[in-house]
Formats: structure tokens, C-alpha cells, sequence
């Protein structure tokens, strides 16, 4: 008898300084992130979730290595495909392509800023002469040896407003043209979006195809 | 009842066990696996300009104050471009973001707490905080940019608000070895007047250190996986 209440015992201890183990740790787990969440949480939170998509090469290029695509002919064919999936409601955005340098892709770049700020006031304002404005501003973006435009009904330009659902898959034809069929330097063709636009600000996503000669 | 000298050792082993996985589940969720970050600063001497930035960054959270001013004085010609960011695991490299190897589909997601001021006292050309979730390839020895998420903020006001900026995106490359992600914020001022007499121009982004950490860009978690 003395033998099980001693084992009564030890178990009863155990799980007695299991459990004061357990609040102590979680304690400092808890006091932890409180030292490391802001003194003074956020009034809002907002999410910015974009609909899921990417770019397929469809035809003219081949793979060039460490990321790079080359011209194999004079005109070739993306096709940016826009998912929406993770969003709730139908939303509205602008579609870009713009032309860049390597070098120039991550950095601030003022003229792609003034760029999509005239797009999302153009949005903003549903004013089409901003648009149209953009589109040429765009356009000057790429050198004289390539070209890119969205190949959309008759309209062949760099800029293009869509609405897509929840659940809706959106098919974009761009159209890359070199007129010499390789180009002497590298490029970058980003594929913008622009999006939520309200008066405080606008949102973005971006995805880079990289040319080389 | 008896009770074996073993049923003790089995039930504090299992005891044992349960609490120190409890511990190391939420230990790891408290503490993404990110630590390094990178700062720069570009005031340019024309007009008036000035940047500064400057970060923490510790496994689990990571901290940013940046400022950008530009400032053109009433009556002259002038111009002036300030810009500071700072990027949380930049120069990618794999271990220190979270990494994926290629997927067909890749989901990137980070979440910024935003507080401070954009100042416009005199209508500046330009003045605004972006905030972004980078995406980054890597194939055949190199890191390149793959994309990102971004939200521009260009109204003058004072801030205190959280934002999650996610996307998924469609891998077709199938080249690509691996995909890591960073966070980063800039702030940027500009002023330019090119013909006097020019009316006083002032724009500042100000998410600086007065009264730290009152001002500040907060980054507690940056994530990659399938989706």
C-alpha cells in the first residue's frame, strides 16, 4: 500500500510540474511576442491579395539559361493568364507591359512611377484620356529593336483594363516583336498590373520576362 | 490499485515528450526563419535633399525607419530626389528566406504594420512609402528578380495600418531550381522646379526614429509555399 501511494505520488508530482512548466513557458512565449508585436497594434488591416496567374511562352523564344529567353524568330507570343482565385468579388485592373534593363528592374524607377500613378488616376477618375495618355508614355519604354503589345480584338497597344470574377481564368495574348529577329542587349518585359486604387494609394503586381541577344 | 514502477517512467516520458512539443511548435511559429536585411540612402545635392534609413531585423520580426526629404526653397529654381529603403533578406540566398524548390504554382505572402507621416507642405512632385513582397529565381547559379506584390501610398497624412500582400503565382519555367521571397520598404521625395520664381516645394516621407518606435515599419512574417 505504501509502495502505490508512494507512485501515486511521483505521478501527481510529474504531472503537477509538467503543468507549471507548461504555463511558465507559455507565459514567456506570450510575453515574448508581445515585446516583439508594435506597442500599438494597427487601427486596420487590409489585405492586398492579387488573382493567382503567371506568363506562358507560347512561341519564338528559347531558353537562353539562368533564367533568360531568345528570340528564335520576329514576332513570338506570351500568353499572361490571370486566375481569380483569392479574391472574393469581381475586381478591375489595368494590364501593362513595360520595357526595361536587368540593372533598372529592382530599382526605384521614376518614369514606370509616373507611369502607374497616371493609370491609377485614370482608374480612379474612370477618365480614358489618361488611359490613352499612359499608353503612349508606355510605348516610348521600349527601344527601337523590340516591340510588345496586347493582341486584343483590333487594339494592339500596351495597356489594357479588364474586370475578372472569382473563379474566372482570363487569357492575355501579347505579341513581342523584333524586327531583326534577336535583339544586341538584354531587356526585361514586365508584365504590370495595377489595382485597388482608392484616394490614399494603388496596389501592384509584377512579373519579369528577361530577353537576352 | 498497483502501479508499475514502468507505467510511471512511460507516462513521464510521454509527459516530457507532449510538453517540449508543445514548446517547439509554438516556438517556431513564433520566429519565421528570416534575420538579415539590407539598408541604402540616395540624397541627391540639388535643392535640398536628405535620406536616411535604418533597420532591426531578428529571426521572427523585423523593424525599418526610413525618411526622405526633398525640399525646394520659395523663389529659386531647384531640384531636389531623396530615397531610402530597406529590404528584409536581401542579396536571396537560400537559408536565410524561406525557399521553395520549383512548383507549378508558388504563393508568396508578407505582412507589414505601417506608422508614420508623408508630409506634403507645399506640393512636392513626389512623396510616397511602397512597401513590396519580392519574389526571386534561382537557375543555374543566379539569383534574379521574379516579381513581386507592391502597395504604393502617396497621400499626405499620418498612418497607422496593417497590410498582408499576397499572390500566387504560375510557375511555367520549369528550369527554375528555386524560389525565395523578401520584404521591402522605400520612401521616396521629390521636388522640382525648373522655372522661377518657384513657389516653396517641401515632401517628406517620415516613418523616422522620434519617439521610436512610435514610427516605424513592422515586418513579423514573411512566407513562401504551394498553393
Amino acid at each position: 500500500m505504501d509502495s502505490d501511494y508512494k507512485y501515486f505520488l511521483i505521478i501527481s508530482s510529474l504531472i503537477v510540474i509538467t503543468l507549471i512548466m507548461f504555463t511558465l513557458f507559455s507565459s514567456i512565449v506570450i510575453i515574448g511576442e508581445r515585446y516583439f508585436i508594435p506597442w500599438e497594434p494597427p487601427k486596420k488591416t487590409y489585405y492586398h491579395i492579387f488573382p493567382a496567374g503567371g506568363y506562358k511562352i507560347i512561341s519564338g523564344f528559347k531558353k537562353a539559361g539562368k533564367g533568360y529567353y531568345s528570340l528564335v524568330s520576329k514576332k513570338a507570343l506570351v500568353e499572361f493568364i490571370v486566375r481569380g482565385e483569392y479574391i472574393n468579388e469581381s475586381q478591375t485592373y489595368a494590364f501593362i507591359v513595360y520595357c526595361t534593363t536587368p540593372e533598372k528592374v529592382e530599382d526605384f524607377n521614376p518614369a514606370l512611377f509616373a507611369i502607374l500613378d497616371k493609370v491609377a488616376d485614370a482608374m480612379y477618375k474612370n477618365n480614358s484620356d489618361l488611359l490613352r495618355e499612359a499608353s503612349k508614355i508606355i510605348e516610348k519604354s521600349f527601344p527601337r529593336e523590340l516591340k510588345a503589345y496586347i493582341n486584343i480584338g483590333i487594339s494592339s497597344t500596351p495597356l489594357y483594363v479588364f474586370e475578372i470574377n472569382p473563379k474566372e481564368t482570363l487569357r492575355i495574348p501579347v505579341v513581342i516583336e523584333a524586327p531583326l529577329g534577336k535583339v544586341s542587349k538584354s531587356y526585361v518585359i514586365v508584365f504590370i498590373m495595377v489595382g485597388e486604387v482608392t484616394e490614399e494609394g494603388y496596389s501592384t503586381s509584377e512579373m519579369c520576362l528577361y530577353i537576352s541577344p | 490499485m498497483k502501479i508499475k514502477r514502468k507505467t510511471v517512467i512511460i507516462l513521464a516520458l510521454s509527459l516530457l515528450l507532449l510538453s517540449s512539443t508543445v514548446f517547439t511548435v509554438l516556438a517556431e511559429k513564433r520566429a519565421p526563419p528570416y534575420a538579415n536585411a539590407k539598408t541604402y540612402a540616395l540624397p541627391l545635392r540639388s535643392g535640398y535633399a536628405s535620406a536616411d534609413a535604418d533597420v532591426i531585423a531578428k529571426p521572427g520580426y523585423g523593424r525599418a525607419r526610413l525618411l526622405a526629404v526633398a525640399h525646394v526653397l520659395g523663389g529659386m529654381e531647384g531640384e531636389a530626389y531623396a530615397s531610402s529603403y530597406v529590404e528584409f533578406n536581401a542579396d536571396p540566398l537560400p537559408g536565410n528566406s524561406p525557399t521553395l524548390s520549383w512548383a507549378p504554382r508558388i504563393y508568396a505572402e508578407t505582412y507589414f504594420h505601417i506608422k508614420g507621416a508623408i508630409i506634403d507642405v507645399g506640393g512636392a512632385q513626389d512623396h510616397r512609402l511602397i512597401i513590396s513582397c519580392n519574389v526571386y529565381y534561382y537557375e543555374s547559379g543566379h539569383w534574379g528578380f521574379y516579381g513581386c506584390i507592391a502597395r504604393s501610398f502617396r497621400n499626405p497624412g499620418d498612418y497607422n495600418s496593417g497590410h498582408v500582400l499576397g499572390k500566387c503565382f504560375d510557375v511555367y519555367d520549369m528550369d527554375i531550381e528555386e524560389f525565395t521571397v523578401t520584404a521591402k520598404c522605400s520612401a521616396v521625395a521629390a521636388a522640382s522646379c525648373r522655372q522661377g520664381p518657384c513657389p516653396e516645394l517641401y515632401g517628406a516621407v517620415d516613418f523616422y526614429s522620434e519617439g521610436y518606435p512610435y514610427k516605424y515599419i513592422y515586418v513579423p512574417y514573411l512566407e513562401l509555399w504551394l498553393c
